[in-house]
């Protein structure tokens, strides 16, 4: 079951983006966070979602938006996406020569001016989503799924009628 | 010919004309994501890339894709840009008329363009219930929904027909499951009512589901019907029913674009006049896929 987090966790959270990202605060103020297990969503704050939330079995709300690891938060590159230019701090500005290699899942030898841990990776300025940097270097976190349909390996996913 | 079609020639106008484009591939539209790209910003960078786009008229927010490369192997997809859509696909959403702050549900959302549609057309600021029964096409609806940044869907997994009676919904917007006649085009596979059967088997959940949104709208509430088939069975002859006793009305559409009215007659049997205020979609009319679209409103 999906719950709202309280309080205090709302503010590690509005902490964690700001410290790790830069993300300021009113770019989170109007979403709710919502928990189960590991995971984190957020959700637009709306009239009738805590009726939706009583009354039905609900399967996903809103964006995916962090993971809970055991001594760390992981960013969802949905969120990155979301937050977009709001993210500021420890940032990977990718080369065109980097791109391929890193969607491909190759590690990235670096150095990059980041802090070691998840960082955000953009290419020509525009957000890509989640990478995880460390002494190894710089490795795609990207949904695997999204990265297939734009290697061209599952076109069809693109495809609706 | 394809056989299955042999049998609308009575009803579809220009009817050869309508054969001749069932031999033409399918156009490729998409509808760009205006939480991430303004329409200008986009066709620029487009263009900057090689891609070629077509506008529109009608929807700023389409555009047809004429690139030979794959509409989903783009930077710009994986950002959520943009989704790619069938043009008449974009309808339902467009002629439901969302509202911020409406509770709406898409009772079978998955994979979730109409579902996605809604919540930009609301700027993320309407409740929208988006329910599919099926565990992997919920998967590529909440994939989509999180590619678009979309923070106000709620995913549901329940049977339609028995969709819980435990809220109300201002607009509710059902694509039920269908003979997917209007997909049809070269190449691709002969549609399921090559067995005549098909569409009665069909009939029944649809009306089933019906019934059920029909109890989940809110009095006053607005329901768009929609599928892409021709079937009248599965078109006129499920809305009919729930017409003539009174459980909603039809309204009038307006599409800027060419269609056929519903139909008052089929093999014999009349429906209610008022169902020809519902549009029936062609491609040689419009080039995209099949299409069937009512509106209905719940008796206040």
């Amino acid at each position: 079951m999906l719950v709202s987090v309280n309080q205090a966790e709302r503010e590690r959270i509005f902490e964690y983006w700001g410290g790790r990202f830069g993300v300021p605060s009113p770019a989170l103020a109007e979403l709710r966070f919502l928990v189960r297990g590991r995971n984190v969503w957020a959700v637009a704050d709306l009239d009738g979602l805590d009726g939706a939330l009583a009354s039905f079995k609900v399967e996903a709300a809103g964006l995916p938006f962090l993971r809970r690891q055991k001594h760390m938060w992981k960013p969802t590159t949905s969120a990155l996406l979301f937050l977009d230019a709001a993210v500021t701090k420890n940032v990977v500005d990718l080369t065109e020569e980097q791109l391929q290699p890193f969607l491909r899942g190759e590690m990235l030898p670096g150095p990059f001016v980041v802090d070691g841990g998840y960082v955000a990776v953009r290419c020509e300025e525009k957000m890509l989503g989640c990478a995880l940097y460390g002494k190894a270097g710089l490795k795609s976190q990207l949904p695997r799924a999204w990265v297939a349909v734009l290697l061209g390996g599952k076109a069809e996913m693109a495809e609706e009628q | 010919m394809v056989q299955a079609f042999e049998r609308y020639r009575e009803i579809i106008p220009d009817f050869p004309a309508f054969l001749k484009a069932l031999e033409i591939r399918q156009p490729t539209h998409l509808r760009i994501n205006s939480f991430r790209v303004k329409r200008e910003e986009f066709q620029h960078a487009m263009a900057e890339r090689g891609y070629r786009l077509a506008s529109v008229e009608g929807i700023p927010d389409a555009f047809r894709w004429e690139s030979t490369s794959g509409p989903g192997s783009t930077l710009e997809y994986f950002r959520g840009c943009y989704h790619v859509q069938g043009l008449t696909s974009m309808f339902p959403a467009l002629i439901l008329d969302p509202q911020p702050g409406d509770r709406l549900l898409d009772m079978c959302a998955a994979p979730g363009g109409k579902a996605t549609h809604l919540a930009q057309l609301t700027q993320n600021r309407a409740l929208i219930v988006a329910n599919d029964v099926t565990h992997h096409r919920i998967g590529i609806l909440r994939s989509h929904s999180d590619r678009l940044g979309i923070t106000s869907i709620v995913v549901t997994r329940y049977q339609g027909q028995s969709f819980p009676m435990r809220m109300q919904f201002d607009r509710i917007l059902l694509d039920p499951p269908c003979s997917a006649e209007g997909t049809y085009r070269t190449g691709k596979r002969p549609p399921l009512t090559e067995d005549p059967q098909v569409s009665y088997r069909l009939q029944r959940l649809q009306q089933m589901l019906l019934n059920r949104a029909l109890e989940l709208l809110r009095p006053g509430g607005t329901l768009v019907y929609s599928t892409c088939t021709y079937a009248p069975e599965e078109n006129e002859a499920v809305l009919h029913q729930v017409v003539e006793a009174g459980q909603a009305e039809i309204v009038p559409i307006d599409v800027p674009f060419p269609y056929a009215p519903g139909l008052e007659v089929w093999d014999g049997h009349g429906f209610h006049p008022s169902l020809k205020q519902a549009a029936r979609f062609y491609p040689h009319l419009l080039d995209s896929w099949g299409f069937f679209i009512a509106c209905l409103r719940k008796p206040g």
